[in-house]
């Protein structure tokens, strides 16, 4: 029976004592570390997972994968950056937006109505937004944003960094729809039997060109918040960001063939990718062998995750 | 006198928080087919893996022909000729037969040890030669066969690795009628070789028809081992359950004579599936839609459900033309779907009874406005719990984690909070015990008794017999036969249901 009762309390919150552990970890190896100064840039760097990451939930959860919010990441950067320059912060904003929901729900309507693998469409999808990215900006930045804009990704509210708040209000809102909409249920019914969500009645390629709009869309919004915190949009932003936002998400305990998962996992998985970040520059590591280390403690993380399981 | 091939002394096997089995001890004689039976949860299961060694015993020894032996690890069971047949098969689908067959034993040549293939098929061969009532052939991908050719795949595979043993785990659940004495014969002849089977089933009359020696489990322990020829179905199914269980249907939910004719099919026609086939359901009426696998049967639900395209005919529900493309539609219009596999179609197996129960129901009235009436949810859950009977821990419980009745009950559950005006049902009873059976006819005589209108589809004809009003046959892709059961036999069913041409 301890047994069991380990092995549940490892199940439920073994990514949270991970994380606690490694904050303890770096306190002692740092004492520059746990401060609320620091706290607040790990959380701010943090924003930027986390906002890919909660898409990311929707498309895993629904049994997808995207590998392409970084390339659309950089995509709707550059279009509100564009757009912005003659037409205003607000436009631009809009502007981002609407091209990272709309490449996202395209990726959607190429798995579910030419029933291409989830993978292989985000792949291409991958490739198409950085050329995109590309051909738009002719490789260079896009500077000279209203400076208005910069509040985006580096103001402040009180002593708290606007993309904190930012971040915190679209895990409210995601948790609310995951958990108390029909769509949330369906969300998790689609990835988990789609065969037997179809039987009862739901508009299973709706759902899932749905999870792949909201991905889109919340690339879009750190494409945004990106271009504001650097004051340009670069044409190379976002490179290799869909593997940390998967990896966030596959921390936090989410099934990767769907149907199974926490949204709040994705949020500590997060966490735990922009303190290993901030705690590894900290105490100095060099950045090549800091890859080396998330890489580690990836592996680490989901083999006692799953030694809760069986 | 025969060898004992197989013995179990006092074995027990605990998972966390149930004793599945114990002090287990049954002797199983060479050359015999030995059936254990008992219902979902009584433990038959976990003892077959046992003797192969895919779980390992807490206490007890097993002797293989009188010696002790050491069955520890997976592969032990092959080691002592023991092989066993499982109900979900561990065939690799992308592969094919021969491959499958030899799969981790290759038959190697030369001084690389390259694969010899022709080596391989040739022995293929021969074993499927023996299982020749079986047409397969050796280069199909495996999952390009059916279900009964990949337990002759399986069968094969214990066959090339001259086991001795042969355990199969409810061989026949998926098997048609046909199929099902294919496979007896293929045991007989196995017998009169000296193999000895051991035999799972649920279908009691099997056991009559194939087996010499009968062992019934309950609750993990051992009832009873007696000859086949000693005992009659009523002793074994009351040691089964435990109880004096008549079985007997129950009653038939009366008709009423000015029932409404609520649905009509005129003519339905899908390409190599099923051609023109006509009926009517009224309200309260229970068909029985009596067929083999393969008959055509579960196509014609999965049409009517919108989940399979038609190429002609129509469809009228309570007299007007409708067009039913996809479930969405089949729902607003009232039928429901209690489809032949659970877990494929049924049930989200990873999402617990809540989630499970309501789901169909969120669209049309607990999540009306896109947010969930968390309250209204639970009520009509509980509610509908109560009403069928549905036994969980709690409704954040997994319907993974639920036996096989109970899930189907999470179904049957599922699709009455949508208060459907017809409920097409097929083979509702597959893979459960007897209790949990006679609970369902129960419900169906219960939802007919409230007018709505059953398709109720089978292939364990004395089922259709105790539970329609009147039975439609198929074979074939066409309906042979209407009868009224009232003055019908078991074998009359049979007779139009392995009908060639129409008559």
């Amino acid at each position: 029976m301890k047994n069991l009762q380990y092995k549940d309390i490892i199940r439920r919150y073994g990514i949270l004592i991970g994380l606690i552990g490694l904050i303890i970890a770096f306190s002692i190896l740092s004492e520059r570390f746990f401060t609320i100064s620091n706290m607040l840039i790990v959380m701010r760097q943090t924003s930027i997972v986390a906002f890919l990451g909660i898409g990311m939930t929707f498309v895993i959860l629904g049994a997808g994968i995207d590998l392409s919010v970084g390339s659309v990441l950089a995509f709707s950067g550059a279009v509100a950056a564009g757009v912005m320059q003659s037409r205003g912060i607000f436009l631009g904003i809009l502007a981002g937006l609407a091209v990272g929901t709309a490449l996202g729900a395209f990726s959607g309507l190429v798995i579910t109505k030419l029933r291409i693998p989830a993978f292989i469409a985000t792949l291409a999808m991958m490739a198409i937004a950085r050329g995109g990215t590309l051909v738009y900006t002719d490789g260079r930045p896009v500077t000279g944003l209203p400076s208005s804009f910069a509040f985006l990704g580096r103001g402040y509210i009180g002593d708290i960094p606007f993309p904190i708040i930012l971040m915190l209000v679209t895990f409210v809102l995601a948790y609310i729809i995951l958990k108390l909409t029909r769509f949330g249920r369906y969300v998790y019914a689609t990835g988990g039997n789609i065969d037997a969500a179809r039987a009862s009645g739901i508009k299973v390629d709706n759902i899932i060109i749905s999870n792949f709009a909201i991905s889109g869309f919340l690339s879009g919004l750190t494409g945004i918040v990106l271009s504001s915190r650097l004051n340009s949009a670069q044409p190379t932003a976002g490179m290799g960001y869909e593997l940390d936002a998967i990896a966030a998400v596959v921390l936090g305990g989410t099934n990767l063939f769907g149907g199974e998962g926490e949204l709040w996992g994705t949020l500590i998985g997060a966490f735990i990718m922009g303190i290993l970040n901030n705690g590894l520059n900290m105490i100095n590591v060099s950045s090549f062998y800091q890859q080396v280390v998330k890489g580690i403690v990836i592996l680490i993380a989901v083999t006692v995750a799953q030694s809760g399981k069986k | 006198m025969n060898k004992i091939a197989l013995e179990f002394i006092n074995i027990s096997k605990s998972f966390p928080g149930v004793k599945a089995l114990k002090k287990v001890s049954i002797k199983i004689k060479q050359a015999k087919v030995h059936a254990i039976v008992g219902e979902n949860g009584a433990g038959k299961s976990t003892l077959m893996k046992i003797a192969v060694g895919e779980l390992l015993r807490d206490t007890g020894t097993i002797k293989v022909f009188d010696r002790e032996a050491q069955i520890n690890s997976p592969s032990d069971g092959y080691h002592y000729g023991i092989s066993l047949i499982h109900q979900e098969f561990s065939l690799v689908p992308t592969l094919d037969v021969v491959q499958n067959i030899f799969l981790g034993r290759e038959i190697t040549k030369g001084p690389l040890s390259f694969l010899d293939s022709n080596q391989m098929y040739k022995r293929t061969e021969e074993i499927l030669d023996f299982l020749k009532m079986f047409h397969l052939d050796p280069h199909l991908k495996i999952e390009d066969l059916t279900i009964a050719q990949k337990q002759v795949v399986e069968i094969a595979k214990a066959l090339s690795l001259n086991s001795k043993i042969i355990i199969m785990d409810e061989p026949s659940a998926a098997l048609t009628l046909e199929e099902t004495h294919r496979l007896f014969e293929v045991v007989r002849e196995l017998k009169s070789r000296g193999v000895t089977t051991l035999f799972i089933s649920h279908r009691i009359e099997e056991i009559f028809e194939i087996a010499d020696e009968v062992s019934i489990l309950r609750d993990g322990e051992l009832i009873l081992t007696k000859q086949v020829a000693q005992i009659d179905r009523k002793q074994v199914i009351n040691n089964m359950v435990g109880r004096s269980l008549e079985f007997v249907f129950p009653p038939k939910a009366k008709q009423k004579k000015e029932a409404k004719v609520i649905l009509e099919v005129k003519k339905i026609t899908k390409e190599r599936q099923f051609s023109d086939i006509s009926f009517q359901l009224k309200e309260g009426e229970i068909i029985g839609l009596a067929g083999l696998v393969g008959s055509g049967r579960s196509e014609v639900a999965l049409s009517l459900f919108g989940l399979n395209h038609l190429d002609k005919g129509e469809i009228f529900l309570q007299g007007k033309t409708v067009k039913i493309n996809s479930p969405f539609e089949a729902i607003r219009n009232g039928l429901a779907l209690l489809p032949e596999d659970r877990r494929e179609l049924g049930l989200v197996i990873v999402r617990n009874v809540l989630e499970n129960l309501t789901l169909p129901d969120l669209y049309w009235d607990i999540a009306r406005k896109y947010f969930i009436d968390l309250k209204k949810e639970i009520s009509l859950a509980k509610g509908v719990q109560k009403e069928l009977a549905i036994r969980f821990a709690s409704l954040s419980q997994k319907v993974e984690s639920l036996s096989g009745g109970n899930q189907q009950k999470v179904v049957v559950g599922k699709w009455l909070l949508t208060k459907p005006k017809i409920l097409i049902m097929d083979e509702p009873t597959r893979g459960i015990d007897v209790g949990a059976k006679l609970e369902i006819y129960n419900i169906v005589n219960t939802l007919a008794k409230k007018g709505i209108g059953i398709i109720f589809i089978s292939s364990e004809f004395s089922e259709i017999l105790g539970v329609a009003h009147r039975i439609l046959v198929m074979s074939e892709g066409r309906i042979t036969k209407e009868l009224d059961p009232k003055s019908t036999k078991e074998e009359d069913i049979l007779k139009f249901a392995t009908r060639k041409k129409v008559s």
